[in-house]
């Protein structure tokens, strides 16, 4: 029962790290949407 | 960060947060399999998609040798590496399954064979690429391969496997058509696949606005 939980939390983590690169990959390329739009 | 459009990537998000708690938590071990069967939530889904990113480089390919048109041939290209990558993480997780089942990492069991020999078709595809230097003749030779390639895909991964005796646990959708699955455990399991298909959906917009963006600036 502990190595699930270990699994869990390390599943956890790593979607959270996979999450938070996406979401700043995707703020990053809107802002770079915006800069062109407003050339 | 904000905005409308990031709303259904922050779903997402909490989707598979979620999906990884019903995996662990929610859903029961499998007979026999115990623990270990959990990591069916991740296995087949990740499979699931390298498919249907091969399947959508195929028709970009097909597209590209319609129109001539390079985004078909940039398209096509990420969708195979998008496949490539997503192929190999499903070779590590039957890898790990295998350890505990079999225990081997890799013992040449025909399902290991041949989705071995997926990556090595899939793998070609960017030699391919890398050789060719004129870039119209490279995205023609491209789009021509990439469209075969996705032939071999049906026989890979889902016929020749089951014409040969294999380790390999039954399929999800079996022989007779049928899903041996526990009730919960399909739950799970249908949310991953959603789940998964949805980041591919994200991964594929995001490269296909940079494409945007690189073709936008070298005007």
């Amino acid at each position: 029962m502990s190595e699930l939980r270990v699994v869990l939390a390390v599943s956890v983590i790593s979607w959270g790290g996979i999450l938070y690169f996406l979401l700043r990959l995707d703020a990053r390329i809107k802002a770079l949407e915006r800069q062109y739009d407003s050339r | 960060m904000g905005g409308g459009k990031l709303s259904w990537k922050y779903t997402l998000g909490f989707w598979f947060f979620l999906s990884i708690a019903g995996a662990f938590v929610y859903a029961p071990p499998a007979m026999g399999l115990g623990d270990l069967a959990r990591i069916i939530f991740f296995h087949v889904p990740l499979a699931w998609v390298g498919v249907l990113a091969y399947l959508v480089a195929m028709v970009n390919g097909v597209r590209y040798l319609k129109t001539a048109r390079p985004e078909y041939d940039h398209k096509a290209a990420f969708n195979a590496e998008i496949g490539l990558v997503f192929t190999l993480l499903a070779t590590v997780t039957g890898a790990i399954f295998a350890r505990h089942t079999w225990g081997m990492y890799w013992n040449w069991d025909p399902r290991q064979v041949s989705i071995f020999v997926l990556l090595l078709i899939y793998g070609a595809y960017f030699a391919l690429r890398s050789s060719v230097e004129n870039p119209q003749r490279r995205a023609r030779l491209s789009a021509v391969y990439i469209s075969l390639a996705f032939i071999t895909v049906p026989f890979l991964v889902f016929i020749i496997p089951r014409l040969y005796p294999t380790l390999h646990p039954d399929p999800i959708l079996n022989a007779e058509r049928r899903i041996n699955m526990e009730g919960r455990m399909l739950q799970v399991f249908l949310a991953f696949l959603a789940g998964f298909t949805g980041l591919y959906a994200w991964i594929a917009q995001l490269e296909s606005r940079v494409l945007r963006l690189r073709a936008r600036f070298k005007r």
